[in-house]
């Protein structure tokens, strides 16, 4: 079940978009929405702050009233650093500050049918990418951690496995091999015999090496490296919506 | 008995000369650039060595050389690209540590002529033992003298080739005269040649680098200057559409005060530049200085482009020159690859830029014909011809390089992508 919100002060329009969204999930099986639609910027706070909602994915209009679609973005942040936000604006000029939220497309209007569908697609593709969880045991505790928030996956000794995640790291007795087969091979891969790396925690790749975004470097062995690049150009066409 | 010794014979035969078009190979596609199929290039050396075995063996040591220059030459000149004196000096050089190598070893074995004599198949062992170790010797050397050369395209000049050759070319015939010698009299000079000559292959690379480095930055200086004149270009565009408003206001003031020769004087002034012709793009200057000038090309000839951009028009670039390199170049080399398009394919290129998590992502893709993706030899071969080889690719690397970034091209069923990653911070 995925949930998404419409938030524009043009009911018209929200009720076009909501339309046009329904169309595109009727065309493919096993997605199931569930769709609710904001007047405001400030109803839609209201619902997340109370902690009642819960949405994965956010049509964001820019151009709204009091409270304009990039302020409302940056409230929404600070309760949520997961949401997919996608613009939808009439103006193609960006600025920096709309950036700051991380927004995951930008929509012009008039909107058409086809861009609302393949962006749908793609938003759906990494809520489920993103929800995905990696399972594993110390001792007598069982975890459960959000693959999204984990930057990176290193062995020790090849018996020991050290995961880093944004807000923690965790040790446990586990082989490399057991991880990779519960990770989603889109967005994580290995980078040399001991290591395995969250693609959306990149921060840059040199030739030889990758810069996560926790500044912590790590070094490809030669043999991975052809592999590495391949599947960090899929991943940046994908994350640009190439 | 007599079956079985013609029988091993051959197969050493054959497995030596395999041993040879490898060390063959090595040496030479670490150094030039091949222009034939791998495939043709190997049976065509294998050929040739075969040759020369076929020769028996009481032909004079100097014919054999002579006939091994000139069979490896044929290989040579006919699978590689490169210039004449170039690919000459390799061959000789080969020939020379080939030769050096075989040589040392056939001192040692020269003993052993004479323990075994009688035991042929003994002595034929030995033999074929002490050929593979000098080809050993050989492929080591080349990988040795690789690992030192640096990895550029643009050689040396032909003079340069021609006045290093003259060492290995001495040198071999100096070998010749050293022949009527014996033992250590043969010895010594052969390894002070083989130094010799090693320091002259040292020297080579150097050269090599040094040219390179004088080309790159010469090129990086005239695309230094260019994009600067460009980006001042587009400064001063905006800086008069900014001041646009205060020129209308001051033309309508005129006409108010019914100066109309004033007004006119001032329109032709302002008609002459090309203040009506800057799209604004991005809003973000090096980007759009580039983009608005390969544009402008695309549609002289003719051809599709489709843009996708998201650039705030507030980005502050440190780097602007770089950006607008890159940017141009890849549009320069997306743009003369949809020219040189053979068939009757669409032309094309798609250009896709976006900033995104304080990074700025440049997705290029264009229509073109097959390109050659082979980095074995960590070269990129450039369509542009065979002397040059891609000079803009390696000049984009660079600049990615200096600004953290990070950079990929590849070609995927008539569509070449070009992808760079810059780091805005």
């Amino acid at each position: 079940m995925i949930r998404i919100c419409i938030c524009d002060d043009e009911q018209l329009h929200s009720s076009k978009l909501e339309k046009i969204i329904m169309d595109s999930a009727g065309l493919y099986q096993n997605i199931e929405l569930d769709i609710d639609i904001y007047e405001s910027g400030k109803s839609l706070l209201k619902a997340l702050k109370a902690r009642n909602e819960e949405y994965q994915i956010l049509f964001l209009d820019i151009e709204m009233g009091i409270l304009n679609g990039i302020e409302v973005a940056r409230e929404i942040r600070k309760i949520d650093k997961n949401m997919i936000i996608i613009y939808v604006t009439s103006y193609d000029n960006y600025t920096m500050e709309s950036f700051e939220v991380s927004p995951f497309r930008y929509i012009l209007k008039p909107i058409k049918e086809e861009q609302i569908s393949k962006v749908l697609l793609h938003a759906i593709d990494e809520v489920r990418r993103n929800n995905q969880y990696l399972f594993f045991k110390t001792q007598n505790l069982n975890y459960q951690i959000k693959s999204e928030t984990i930057l990176s996956i290193s062995s020790e000794k090849g018996r020991i496995i050290h995961v880093v995640t944004v807000a923690d790291e965790f040790s446990f007795y586990g082989t490399i091999k057991e991880i990779e087969e519960m990770l989603d091979p889109l967005s994580f891969i290995k980078v040399n015999q001991g290591t395995i790396l969250n693609l959306n925690y990149v921060h840059i790749v040199s030739g030889t090496d990758i810069i996560l975004t926790n500044k912590e470097n790590f070094a490809i062995s030669r043999g991975q490296r052809k592999v590495v690049k391949d599947a960090y150009n899929n991943f940046i066409k994908r994350r640009i919506g190439f | 008995m007599r079956n079985f010794e013609v029988m091993s014979i051959a197969v050493l035969a054959i497995l030596y000369t395999l041993v040879q078009v490898t060390s063959i190979s090595i040496y030479f596609n670490g150094f030039l650039n091949l222009r034939i199929s791998k495939y043709k290039f190997y049976s065509l050396t294998f050929l040739a060595m075969g040759v020369i075995k076929l020769l028996s063996s009481d032909t004079n040591s100097m014919v054999k050389l002579f006939l091994f220059v000139v069979l490896l030459s044929i290989c040579i000149l006919y699978s590689f690209y490169g210039s004449m004196a170039q690919r000459i000096y390799h061959i000789i050089f080969f020939t020379l540590i080939t030769t050096l190598a075989d040589l040392a070893l056939s001192i040692i074995t020269y003993n052993y002529d004479q323990k075994f004599e009688g035991q042929l198949f003994i002595m034929l062992v030995v033999y074929f033992s002490a050929n593979f170790l000098s080809l050993l010797i050989v492929m080591l050397s080349a990988k040795l003298l690789l690992y030192f050369r640096s990895d550029n395209e643009v050689g040396l000049s032909n003079k340069e080739c021609l006045l290093l050759s003259i060492v290995p070319c001495l040198s071999l015939l100096s070998i010749y005269w050293i022949f009527q010698y014996k033992d250590i009299n043969q010895f010594v000079p052969c390894i002070f040649l083989l130094i010799v000559n090693v320091c002259i292959m040292l020297i080579y690379n150097s050269l090599e680098g040094k040219n390179f480095l004088i080309h790159k930055y010469s090129i990086m200086e005239t695309q230094n200057k260019y994009y600067e004149e460009s980006l001042e270009n587009q400064r001063e565009m905006s800086k008069l559409k900014h001041d646009l408003k205060n020129i209308l206001l001051n033309i309508a003031y005129g006409l108010e005060r019914k100066k109309t020769d004033e007004v006119k004087e001032e329109l032709q002034e302002l008609l002459k530049t090309n203040v009506f012709s800057y799209r604004l793009l991005t809003g973000c200057i090096p980007i759009d200085a580039i983009l608005n000038s390969k544009l402008e090309q695309t549609k002289k000839y003719n051809i599709e482009c489709t843009l996708d951009l998201q650039v705030p028009q507030d980005l502050f670039i440190e780097h602007t020159i770089d950006l607008a390199a890159i940017l141009g170049n890849l549009l320069d080399n997306a743009v003369e690859a949809v020219l040189r398009l053979t068939e009757e394919i669409k032309k094309e290129i798609t250009i896709n830029i976006k900033f995104s998590e304080d990074k700025l992502f440049i997705i290029i893709v264009n229509s073109s014909n097959h390109v050659n993706m082979d980095f074995s030899y960590g070269r990129l071969i450039s369509e542009k011809g065979k002397n040059r080889y891609g000079i803009g690719i390696s000049s984009i690397n660079e600049r990615v390089k200096k600004l953290k970034g990070y950079s990929d091209f590849s070609y995927d069923e008539g569509y070449f992508s070009s992808i760079v990653v810059l780091p805005i911070p």
